[in-house]
């Protein structure tokens, strides 16, 4: 199961992810992380059997926990090229074509 | 000197020898051309905008039923609508949410089912009368079974818009869109130099009676929009169409995550090139408008204005404040936009629609005032437990000296504070009942690092709904440096209800 972890200016200096994986034990993959001294965040791959008390963790030490239970969709029949989805996107994932598209 | 008429350039319309362009060619044109051979050679600019226009909604009539039933209450799919119209008339808007389906489905959604010609639960209550017996009515319809189903929205079409960006260290969630914290994003609306009212600002063809293209249909201008402000380039227009006539296309429910449902519309205005001024204002382009950026981080009325921005910049993706580059995307859709322009000047080609003369113009001078608030609004340094109450304790304590501290002066709640004084925590009494069950013996083990914090100026409104979003009891206030200055408690807040009753 893929988190997505969202640290602020103060938790951002934390290493949060070497403590969680001491003390749950659990096997976490790092996808993705950009983080720096004012925020950032990381996509985690969170083995299922310790899914649950991870995020726990987490929150527990002021991390931003979103689940990413499933990959973002792109829904074409309702998709009107409005753009708003490139700037939200975290991780710069999604761009306009030509044309506005 | 270039003069012409409405009548002059219907009668081109209907010959077919009409010169029609959209906007954003037109800014080309006159650059080339200049305004006076501009106006020359073109007749109509076509304009056209595709975004998210809450107040919006239908007015509907249902027919009588047998036995009849004076409406009291309505709900469409479970999306509750207005009455009080009369028997059986009710105006549904975009962004009412459905009783069962909460932001998943809203007023927007029943409005393009109806578009779209799929059935829709109708249900009403009533409280009976005489000549009104029935109490209460379940039934299925659809658009066609409507006597009449009139769109009338009061404010669309603005200007321009504001642009959103967030410098709080959290998530928002707006009508702008998700606002990523610290600056990570910005977003806009409006469709620069296709927007419809920027290619005539002073309001000199658009007017009421203008015929515009409204969502696929013809619809027309009724009158200035609420919160109309054309001083500051706001303006807003009013306007009517018959939504049995609309298309699907142009019509679009939406759903802002975690603020709600809105519904998306096409409308495009044709601009008659008069004379050269008109000309002159209709080759504007993306580099002339400017808007300002605001800070939503700020939950207030007034937020703070970052900069001046203008649409060129802002649709090349990236804009800068304060030094850092802030990626930008728009809310509404300029690919849509331009489809508007292009239909509506496709209909004029073709003669199938004619330039109107307004019958009236619309305001130039009318202001948006603030809501007359008559009541005081209490801030949190009218409930606080002052500076020189509130206990705090030194980040290097330990969790035993906590508790004793919490016992002695019954806090549940104890701000913690490095050497200089600057809050760099908070632990309530759970905290420390975790850290007994657990074992743990510092204070830094336990305590909650990203404190939500208030200040002694902030309207307590606005605590009450930080505690309700966080699920926490109590808010250290303090001041620029970090000082800790006092704690706001949800005991407080609650004598405050329960004493003067003013919330």
């Amino acid at each position: 199961m893929k988190v997505l972890l969202r640290y602020s200016s103060v938790t951002s200096k934390e290493p949060h992810i070497a403590k969680v994986i001491l003390e749950t034990k659990a096997m976490i993959n790092i996808v993705r992380a950009n983080v720096s001294p004012v925020g950032g965040e990381t996509v985690l791959d969170v083995s299922d059997d310790k899914y649950e008390e991870v995020v726990e963790l987490f929150r527990s030490r002021g991390v931003d926990v979103i689940l990413l239970p499933d990959p973002i969709l792109l829904d074409e029949k309702r998709c009107f090229q409005c753009g708003v989805c490139i700037s939200a996107c975290p991780v710069a994932a999604l761009r306009l074509l030509e044309g506005w598209r | 000197m270039v003069e012409k008429s409405v009548m002059e350039i219907n009668e081109r319309i209907m010959d077919g020898s009409v010169r029609v362009v959209t906007a954003d060619k037109m800014s080309e044109i006159v650059k080339e051309l200049g305004p006076e051979e501009a106006a020359r050679e073109v007749d109509v600019v076509t304009t056209g905008t595709f975004g998210a226009m809450c107040s919006s909604g239908v007015f509907m009539n249902f027919g009588h039923a047998d036995p009849p039933i004076k409406m009291q209450k309505v709900w469409l799919n479970n999306v509750e609508a207005y009455t009080g119209v009369a028997a059986v008339d009710a105006y549904i808007w975009a962004t009412q949410l459905s009783e069962d389906r909460g932001m998943e489905y809203g007023g927007g959604h029943v409005i393009e089912d109806l578009v779209a010609e799929k059935s829709v639960e109708l249900r009403a209550t009533a409280y009976g009368t005489d000549c009104y017996p029935r109490k209460e009515i379940e039934t299925a319809i659809t658009i066609e079974d409507l006597n009449q189903a009139t769109m009338i929205n009061p404010r669309n079409a603005y200007q321009r818009y504001r642009v959103a960006t967030n410098s709080s260290d959290r998530t928002l969630y707006s009508y702008m869109g998700t606002l990523l914290p610290e600056y990570r994003n910005a977003t806009y609306c409006g469709a620069g130099s296709l927007s419809p009212l920027f290619n005539d600002p002073d309001f000199e063809t658009i007017g009421i009676g203008t015929r515009i293209f409204l969502c696929g249909a013809k619809g027309y201008v009724i009158g200035m929009g609420t919160q109309h402000e054309p001083i500051n380039k706001l303006g807003t227009i009013m306007v009517q169409g018959n939504l049995k006539k609309m298309r699907t296309e142009f019509l679009r429910a939406a759903i802002f995550q975690k603020y709600g449902t809105t519904l998306y519309l096409g409308i495009g205005i044709p601009i008659p090139v008069l004379n050269e001024g008109i000309a002159k204002k209709t080759g504007i382009s993306d580099e002339d408008i400017l808007t300002e950026v605001l800070d939503y981080g700020i939950a207030r009325r007034s937020r703070p204005v970052l900069r001046k921005v203008s649409y060129e910049e802002l649709k090349s993706g990236s804009i800068d404040i304060n030094g850092k580059e802030v990626r930008t995307s728009p809310l509404s859709s300029y690919f849509m936009a331009k489809k508007v322009a292009d239909e509506l000047k496709t209909w004029i080609e073709k003669g199938a629609f004619m330039i109107t003369q307004p019958v009236e113009r619309l305001p130039r001078d009318t202001v948006l005032k603030p809501m007359k608030q008559s009541r005081e609004l209490p801030l949190v340094k009218d409930v606080m437990i002052s500076e020189e109450e509130v206990v705090k304790i030194n980040e290097d304590a330990t969790i035993e000296e906590a508790a004793h501290v919490m016992i002695e002066g019954q806090f549940t709640h104890l701000p913690i504070i490095s050497d200089d004084g600057k809050l760099v925590g908070i632990v309530t009494a759970w905290d420390i009942s975790k850290a007994v069950a657990k074992k743990y013996e510092r204070l830094e083990e336990i305590m909650t690092r990203r404190v939500i914090t208030t200040d002694s100026e902030e309207p307590l409104v606005l605590v009450v709904r930080k505690l309700e979003k966080y699920n926490i009891s109590a808010l250290p206030v303090i001041d620029r440096d970090k000082k800790v200055k006092g704690i706001v408690t949800s005991d407080r807040i609650s004598k405050l209800v329960g004493g003067r009753r003013r919330l």
